[in-house]
């Protein structure tokens, strides 16, 4: 399902944080967001996944407008990872995972409900936590069940707020391997927003940088990602490096 | 059967079970509790007396005043007392669960003392600003209901719900701590209690005695007409929560991710703050001020059986029930032929789990 944003200003009070903003998400499609602290990363992606109201502009889901779609039907089109994450204690993993089938639970889960659960739950690598309180695990195992969360809600489109944070380097390559096959594999997207560079340069198919609520530059991460856009965006100098695997920054100053 | 679909089924056993042994619990904590009166009776006693109150023709009752005594004075308080807990129970677990809040409870937040506010504020002015409606009464399936019962179960829920009002005005900021809300609930608290000790001062000596023993909290000045009013408030209330508990469930995530799941966060945090508002100030409007309850329930179920609230908001009530019936029991007895109010119990009771609480370091998700 494409995704267009259209002259998208978003902010708080009088302060704009996003500025005139266009662009497009298509079908099967890795974008990544890239833009330093306090860019308006996440006041972009919570706009898009229709947590607040535009100041101004549109964001067409098809050919709808997501103001007229409503907050049932979003939850069946578009699922949400935060930044920060939130449970309640002696909440069990599978119960945590289970949360995500509620657009489509009555009162008791069915039998399709426990099978994309279980299969979301392989996908994280979590089967063997299903039991466990949710309290006594750790960041980056909290972190992959809220992502299985989201992926039990069968969207269209995934929306992550720096989902990789807490993750471990196994856990953060192993994430984004297994989003970018499911997202090529079943038709959905995913627009996330994230600091590593090198994993935005391996697993997205194309990348957004803002810098100050604007776009700086889109297109293909080999394209855009360079010594100049990161030291524009970032105020970083850095240098990169090709093997067979792809390309790779390496930063070792900043400005 | 795969690994997580036996794992459901077998949680969901267990969860079951837990259910039918409170209620099997709280059934046998009735029944002894119904055993009690001035003195202890025989399971029989209470069997024959209750007999002849349902085939009058057909049972004799043990004797007039053990058959008064049961049926007018320790069923109703039974009842009140199982109702109430229950309340305070799924009020206390709703609350926790809409702020994210392992400590909060009608009681933590302040509506315990707001409630009781509205309450006495009634008992010293109703008689004096609007004394024909006060004294006024109408019979109800059989039972003298007083217009003092009404006028107080309307100012109880009009300051229980300011009192929400406020905590939800205090607490607006999306970065607001756990702490800052309990706080937020203890200053209100404080304000209410503040307002009661105005009452007592102003108020005559016969509205100051039934002032100061109604605030023990305490099931003694219950009736049938008091069944009557809480009751279907209760049972309403209840069933529109318990309906809702997928909502609750995802409530957990967190308001962003509970939006993305598609639930209208803020409608449903209000609507849901007013529903338990009214059931626990109902309640408080007739039994007094009976603390932490609403803390104690919730938090042991969870410990016990999850965060499912398919099953947890029926097992915090059946929990509160259990405790508060028990409670209440205990204080019947404890000094007799004197009794203890209630609401002293359940105050040493509360205030221990309260400091185990907050001094448990894991599970308590405090920030």
């Amino acid at each position: 399902m494409r995704m267009e944003v259209q002259s998208l200003t978003q902010g708080y009070g009088k302060k704009v944080i996003i500025d005139d903003i266009s662009f497009s998400i298509d079908t099967g499609e890795v974008v990544s967001l890239l833009g330093p602290n306090g860019s308006g990363k996440s006041t972009l992606i919570r706009t898009m996944a229709g947590l607040t109201t535009p100041m101004s502009g549109r964001i067409m889901i098809g050919d709808q407008d997501l103001a007229d779609i409503s907050l049932s039907e979003r939850s069946k089109i578009m699922s949400y990872v935060p930044q920060s994450y939130v449970y309640m204690p002696y909440t069990t993993i599978l119960d945590t995972v289970l949360s995500g089938r509620a657009p489509y639970m009555s009162w008791e889960p069915s039998e399709e409900d426990l099978e994309i659960v279980e299969e979301s739950l392989a996908i994280m690598d979590i089967t063997d936590l299903a039991d466990c309180n949710i309290n006594e695990l750790s960041g980056g195992q909290r972190q992959r069940a809220f992502i299985a969360r989201a992926l039990c809600q069968t969207p269209k489109i995934f929306f992550f707020d720096e989902p990789t944070s807490s993750l471990d380097l196994k856990y953060q390559i192993d994430t984004m391997k297994k989003m970018n096959e499911y997202v090529h594999t079943r038709d959905s997207s995913l627009f996330i927003a994230i600091h590593d560079i090198n994993l935005a340069l391996r697993y997205s198919d194309r990348v957004i940088m803002i810098k100050d609520g604007k776009i700086y530059c889109e297109g293909k991460p080999d394209d855009v990602i360079n010594e100049q856009s990161i030291l524009d965006v970032y105020g970083v100098r850095a240098t990169f490096t090709e093997n067979e695997n792809g390309k790779f920054i390496m930063p070792f100053d900043s400005v | 059967m795969s690994d997580i679909k036996a794992l459901y089924s077998t949680k969901k056993r267990n969860k079951k079970r837990f259910m039918i042994t409170a209620v099997l619990v709280l059934l046998i904590s009735a029944f002894v509790a119904l055993c009690i009166s001035t003195k202890f009776n025989s399971p029989l006693v209470v069997l024959q007396n209750y007999g002849h109150a349902f085939f009058p023709s057909l049972i004799e009752a043990t004797s007039a005043v053990d058959f008064v005594i049961l049926t007018r004075i320790i069923s109703p308080r039974v009842l009140v007392a199982v109702i109430t807990g229950f309340s305070l129970g799924l009020a206390g677990t709703v609350m926790q669960s809409l702020l994210r809040n392992p400590l909060v409870s009608p009681f933590t937040l302040g509506l315990s003392s707001a409630a009781g506010f509205g309450a006495a504020l009634i008992m010293v002015v109703g008689p004096i600003i609007a004394s024909g409606l006060y004294y006024s009464s109408f019979t109800f399936i059989g039972e003298h209901i007083t217009g003092a019962n009404i006028m107080v179960l309307i100012s109880a829920f009009g300051f229980g719900l300011l009192s929400m009002g406020a905590v939800l005005l205090m607490c607006r900021s999306k970065n607001v701590s756990q702490s800052v809300i309990i706080l937020a609930g203890v200053i209100i608290g404080y304000l209410f209690q503040a307002g009661i000790t105005a009452l007592k001062y102003i108020s005559n000596d016969s509205a100051l005695r039934e002032i100061t023993i109604w605030l023990m909290g305490g099931m003694w000045g219950v009736n049938w007409s008091s069944c009557l009013i809480i009751l279907p408030i209760c049972l309403m209330c209840s069933i529109v929560i318990i309906r809702q508990a997928k909502l609750f469930n995802v409530m957990a995530g967190g308001d962003d991710v509970a939006k993305s799941l598609g639930v209208d966060v803020h409608k449903f945090r209000s609507r849901s703050l007013v529903i338990v508002t009214l059931m626990a100030s109902a309640c408080i409007g007739f039994t007094g001020i009976i603390g932490f309850v609403g803390l104690m329930a919730p938090h042991i179920c969870r410990m016990l059986i999850g965060n499912d609230h398919k099953y947890l908001l029926l097992a915090s009530g059946l929990m509160g029930a259990i405790i508060l019936l028990i409670s209440d029991t205990v204080a019947r007895v404890i000094i007799l032929p004197q009794e203890l109010p209630v609401g002293v119990i359940m105050y040493i009771l509360g205030g221990i789990f309260f400091i185990y609480l907050i001094t448990k370091k894991r599970g308590n998700n405090l920030q």
